[in-house]
């Protein structure tokens, strides 16, 4: 059996944000979030229109749950179902990145407002997460929404401050085949 | 972190229980602590690092946990009258304010009898971020 696997330096998860608004087309692609990145190490070189490479990542779920719609027929003995618009979300949680989290000052588009101002803002973002990693011919979900559920926390027992982080996605996940890295 | 403790006790400790600036080594298949009963012997620290936060990029959040163990030799037979604030005085110098930089920081102590000899040795825990 083959798995996604996101273990290797060349397949880590990889979340950018960047404005809605930034957008070269009315539906995000790639080259809006990444224009250059490596194959043989699998970072990203380039980010374009300012994009937040989101740091620290502890987990992430990529949600997309349809409606279901059921009726009941006299002529069956079991109910019928169709479903319905899902209710797309991209969750997880990550540890706070003072530039990240709070605008890197210099920056442009969403590095410079952080994600805290763009959730504050409610600012409407484009995101790109890829599963494993973004060298050529990886997949990847891209798709636009807004940030919510913020909630930075720090304890005794774990001294550095991490936030859950929800993009409430608008509409439909576009996949896509990751093609920029050289 | 030893130089910061030991700094600390030996201005503290000033009742018949003294602290001693060596290290506790042994000499000649003794212990020094044992042959120089009622002073308190702190040992180099020791370094562990874990992990604190684990992340899907490699660069985890880790901790590093620096440990000072320490040792004073008691007579077992009749209880020295400063035993009780030595010991506490031990355990207060784990908040010693001159170790900034960790986030949690533990003292405990465990005691075993060798014939006349009440050994107390006691280990000092420090959290810092690595």
């Amino acid at each position: 059996m083959a798995y996604i696997n996101a273990t290797t330096a060349v397949n880590r998860v990889k979340l950018v944000l960047i404005k809605a608004s930034a957008m070269a087309g009315s539906t995000p692609a790639e080259t809006d979030f990444i224009t250059a990145a490596s194959n043989s190490t699998g970072a990203i070189s380039t980010v374009a229109n300012g994009g937040i490479v989101v740091p620290g990542l502890q987990d992430v779920t990529i949600n997309n749950s349809n409606g279901a719609f059921r009726w009941k027929q006299l002529d069956q003995s079991g109910e019928n179902v169709i479903t319905t618009n899902a209710s797309n979300s991209l969750s997880g949680n990550f540890v706070l990145d003072p530039t990240a989290f709070f605008g890197l000052t210099g920056g442009t588009g969403a590095s410079l407002d952080g994600i805290f101002k763009l959730s504050n803002d409610r600012t409407q973002v484009a995101f790109l997460i890829a599963p494993a990693g973004v060298t050529d011919g990886s997949k990847l979900f891209m798709g636009t929404g807004f940030i919510s559920a913020l909630a930075p926390k720090v304890s005794a027992d774990s001294p550095v401050f991490v936030s859950p982080l929800t993009i409430e996605v608008n509409g439909d996940y576009t996949l896509a085949t990751a093609a920029v890295a050289t | 972190m030893r130089t910061l403790l030991l700094t600390y006790l030996t201005a503290n400790l000033t009742g018949s229980i003294k602290t001693s600036q060596e290290l506790p080594f042994d000499q000649g298949g003794n212990a020094l602590y044992l042959k120089n009963m009622k002073r308190v012997y702190l040992s180099e620290p020791t370094k562990e690092q874990s992990t604190l936060v684990p992340l899907l990029s490699e660069d985890d959040i880790c901790q590093t946990i620096t440990t000072v163990q320490g040792y004073l030799a008691m007579d077992a037979k009749n209880r020295n009258a400063d035993l009780d604030s030595a010991l506490a005085t031990m355990a207060t110098a784990k908040l010693v304010n001159t170790i900034t930089d960790s986030f949690r920081k533990e003292f405990d102590y465990t005691t075993t009898i060798d014939n006349d000899i009440l050994l107390y040795e006691f280990e000092y825990r420090f959290y810092n971020i690595a």
